[in-house]
């Protein structure tokens, strides 16, 4: 269910949807990192991508070294930065091994015996370089049991004492430990290296083939990118170090950049987004400390499978405010307490605690994102209070964008725990000339009477699509940029005019937009966000299984918006007063869509056609 | 009642803790950062049920201010060193001296020897920690959460302790005509602590005195 089975998938790679999606965001990022090789980077441009989620692990990897600041934003340093800090690592590694105690006069040479690894388990108290070795032993103590279900990182010979991922972390750590004295090892650390070495080892083809024509200055260091995990690794360490190290430090922890003060601002931030819930987790006893240390420290990576963690870090370092108390882990943090609301309220103390300290696996990181996202932006309202009611009506005003409809929506269904089948049902006259009630279907909330101009507002929100059908009209919304694309591409696949049955649309023809069955369960699984990825015509009286249907049916978005471009009479739509932005600026609040004219709808389709990652639509039938 | 696991990093505080509430023992378990929770619920042999809440604590240095704070509502603490590791067992000085500055006066402590699977790597000898335990009046065993020996045992051990302490307490309460009797309640214990210091800081010696 998570693909299209390949039997209705044209031959072309083109119409993997999957594959479609990374090849947009890869001309994308390509563009901003190597299009004419700028001599400076578009850091906001690169960030503003990335923060929705790198397309592959190469484009991460070298992401991640321009945000944590190993790699200037000029790219005309980085072969020399590169060689400089490489050569500078492998010096330091080899000199703290073979020596544990390091002598500063060269003439002395090095004194005593290298640390060995393993390292004993009982170090002798009067050895010269007790203090050396027991840092040794420490680190090796917790990388031995760093990232156990990772493969990458269990890989190696089974007789082997230590494997050769380990031990690559472990000379990091200990050269850490050696060449900062002031700070050490302290446990934790292993995990945040484990994710840089992980990162910056993935194989990155794309990255280091050089594309034809291109300049031979970046075709020389694009081998060079990928080349030195380890060296790479050791120093985004130090340098993600340099800005987080209060929270590891004992000394600091009641200081303002301290932990103490992190885990006190994210519990303010639970509070000031729902206060019920954080009322009611002080009522039960449950001190934030409990759950939000590890979780601040350890950014998140002990709370998510590897492979999320890499996706959550994406959005942490490539947020403008990293490092601060704007930082978007704050926000996803507040996201993952908010995502369990009905249950921390239900609980007692004895389950709360070890559902925070071990957070359930059916909601990952895509699936709290969009939740993060509103929580960032100030959009969050809990569901019984006064701000949720007014979100609600907030549709008429047009403040509300559909994800956040959809995120509601979620919240809602969670909360209620009631099963249904559609997302959002949007009715509207076969005419687009009013909206007669927006339903929810899951707890039957309803609008009554919502002004046309709402379906303008919510298309002009970025990841809305409208499916149209008959006098029945679904939306919904792709949570995150991501899944956009994949979505667009799926949609752009199949389908056509006819497809949508435009010419008997306005028939009372029985065939239904069906916003994807699929979706919704995927939902009810907790990865919707990742499996899904687009929507199918189904016919609910036809003979064919409508499972079936929807996997030879998928339609289109460009489908959607050559109706909305060729129907300008009949579909209300209209640019807000405000520009909206092509990409919303993580950390921006979007200025709110305002009053819509109806002249004014091919500029709006055309600026979505704009958002497509493909420049003609694709006409394929399945 | 709300038990502490304490001790030096790596000694397999977490391992007991797991093998204690779910049974489950794990070579490659992930370090302890912060701390960790899990209950379980046993019963003593006149029949009355015990529930406990126990806190795994990391080991190190780094994170004993936070740690710490658990200790506060702690009735009972575990604590463990490695067996195989004789640093582990010099710093239990270290760690006791923990507990006197940061938890309750009247907290039942129980020395664990853990890994005591790893015979052929033994290098603290159980003769050295119950002379040890004894001479500052607390219990002592040894366990391996690897093959499950005595996990059980310790954990049984000390809340079977801490039960008969606080119903001891709530009787002598009720003889000292303080009011009403709350066995269960940890305040109740708190309340009384400094009349019965002198009956409980030092179990072993008494037996021997008596």
């Amino acid at each position: 269910m998570a693909d299209v089975p390949p039997a209705a998938a044209p031959p072309s790679a083109d119409a993997d949807p999957a594959a479609a999606a990374r090849a947009a965001a890869r001309n994308e990022l390509d563009t901003l990192l190597f299009g004419n090789f700028p001599a400076k980077l578009d850091m906001a441009a690169l960030e503003r991508t990335i923060f929705y989620g790198a397309p592959s692990n190469g484009y991460r990897a070298l992401a991640w070294k321009v945000f944590i600041g190993y790699l200037p934003p000029e790219t005309a340093a980085w072969a020399e930065v590169l060689a400089e800090q490489r050569e500078a690592y492998w010096g330091f590694a080899r000199e703290f091994e073979l020596a544990p105690q390091p002598r500063w006069a060269p003439s002395s040479g090095y004194v005593g015996e290298p640390v060995e690894w393993p390292p004993p388990r009982n170090i002798n108290p009067d050895d010269p370089d007790f203090a050396a070795r027991e840092i040794a032993r420490r680190v090796f103590n917790d990388v031995e049991r760093t990232c156990p279900e990772s493969p990458f990182y269990q890989a190696g010979p089974p007789d082997a004492e230590v494997r050769p991922q380990d031990r690559k972390l472990q000379r990091m750590l200990y050269t850490y430990a050696r060449l900062n004295p002031g700070i050490g090892y302290i446990q934790g650390m292993s995990e945040l290296i484990a994710v840089l070495f992980y990162t910056f080892s993935q194989p990155a083809p794309h990255l280091s083939e050089p594309a034809p024509h291109e300049a031979d200055e970046l075709s020389r260091l694009r081998p060079l990118l990928g080349d030195d995990p380890e060296a790479d690794a050791f120093w985004c360490l130090t340098e993600l170090f340099s800005a987080i190290r209060d929270s590891f430090n004992r000394e600091m922890d009641s200081a303002d950049s301290g932990v103490m003060n992190d885990m006190i601002h994210l519990n303010n931030m639970l509070k000031v987004n729902d206060e019920t819930l954080w009322a009611a987790l002080e009522d039960k006893g449950v001190d934030h400390r409990f759950y939000s240390f590890r979780w601040l420290t350890l950014l998140l990576s002990q709370e998510f499978p590897l492979d999320q963690v890499l996706r959550l870090w994406d959005s942490l370092l490539a947020d403008p405010f990293r490092f601060t108390k704007k930082w978007f882990l704050y926000h996803f943090s507040a996201a993952m307490l908010l995502m369990l609301r009905s249950q921390l309220l239900a609980l007692e103390f004895n389950a709360i605690v070890p559902l925070l300290q071990s957070y359930p696996p059916e909601l990952g990181v895509e699936t709290l994102f969009p939740l993060a996202l509103a929580v960032r932006k100030g959009r969050y309202a809990a569901p019984d209070s006064y701000n949720h009611q007014r979100l609600m009506e907030g549709t008429l005003y047009h403040r509300v964008s559909a994800d956040e409809w959809l995120l509601q929506f979620f919240l809602l269904k969670r909360s209620r725990a009631q099963p249904c089948l559609r997302l959002l049902r949007y009715d509207v006259d076969p005419r687009f000339t009013q909206v007669s009630s927006l339903v929810l279907d899951s707890n039957r909330f309803r609008v009554e009477d919502v002004d046309p101009r709402d379906g303008a507002s919510l298309l002009a929100g970025m990841h809305v699509f409208v499916l149209v059908q008959g006098p029945k009209r679904f939306f919904f919304a792709a949570p995150s940029q991501q899944v956009k694309w994949q979505w667009m591409a799926a949609l752009s696949r199949a389908g056509s005019q006819d497809k949508l049955g435009l010419s008997a649309a306005e028939s009372s023809s029985p065939t239904l937009v069906h916003a994807s069955t699929m979706m919704v369960d995927y939902i009810d699984a907790g990865a919707y966000a990742s499996a899904s990825h687009g929507a199918a015509i189904v016919d609910p009286d036809a003979p064919i299984p409508i499972d079936e249907q929807i996997h030879s049916n998928v339609c289109t978005a460009n489908d959607w918006f050559e109706l909305a471009q060729n129907s300008p009479k009949r579909i209300s739509l209209a640019p807000p007063r405000n520009e909206p932005e092509p990409e919303p600026e993580p950390g921006s609040d979007a200025a709110p869509p305002s009053s819509a004219t109806p002249s004014a709808a091919a500029a709006l389709t055309s600026r979505l056609r704009g958002w497509l990652p493909f420049s003609q639509p694709s006409r394929g039938h399945v | 009642y709300t038990v502490v696991l304490i001790g030096d990093s790596a000694v397999g505080k977490s391992n007991l803790l797991s093998r204690f509430t779910r049974d489950e023992f794990s070579l490659e378990s992930k370090s302890t950062i912060g701390v960790e929770f899990a209950t379980r619920s046993i019963s003593t042999d006149d029949g009355k049920v015990l529930k406990a809440q126990i806190w795994d604590t990391a080991g190190q240095e780094r994170y004993r201010a936070i740690t710490s704070a658990y200790y506060r509502g702690a009735v009972g603490a575990l604590l463990v060193y490695d067996i195989s590791k004789y640093e582990t067992f010099s710093n239990v000085e270290r760690w006791l001296k923990e507990l006197r500055d940061h938890a309750e006066n009247h907290i039942e402590v129980m020395l664990v020897g853990n890994k005591s699977d790893l015979r052929h790597l033994r290098v603290v000898m159980t003769e050295d920690a119950e002379a040890f335990a004894q001479e500052n009046g607390i219990s002592f065993i040894e366990t391996s959460a690897l093959d499950a020996s005595n996990v059980e045992e310790a954990f049984s051990s000390i809340l079977t302790k801490i039960y008969e302490k606080v119903s001891r307490k709530s009787m002598n309460s009720d003889a000292a005509g303080s009011g009403k009797t709350k066995p269960m309640a940890n305040n109740a214990s708190k309340v009384i602590v400094v009349d019965n210091e002198n009956d409980d800081a030092a179990p072993a010696k008494k037996k021997k005195c008596c």
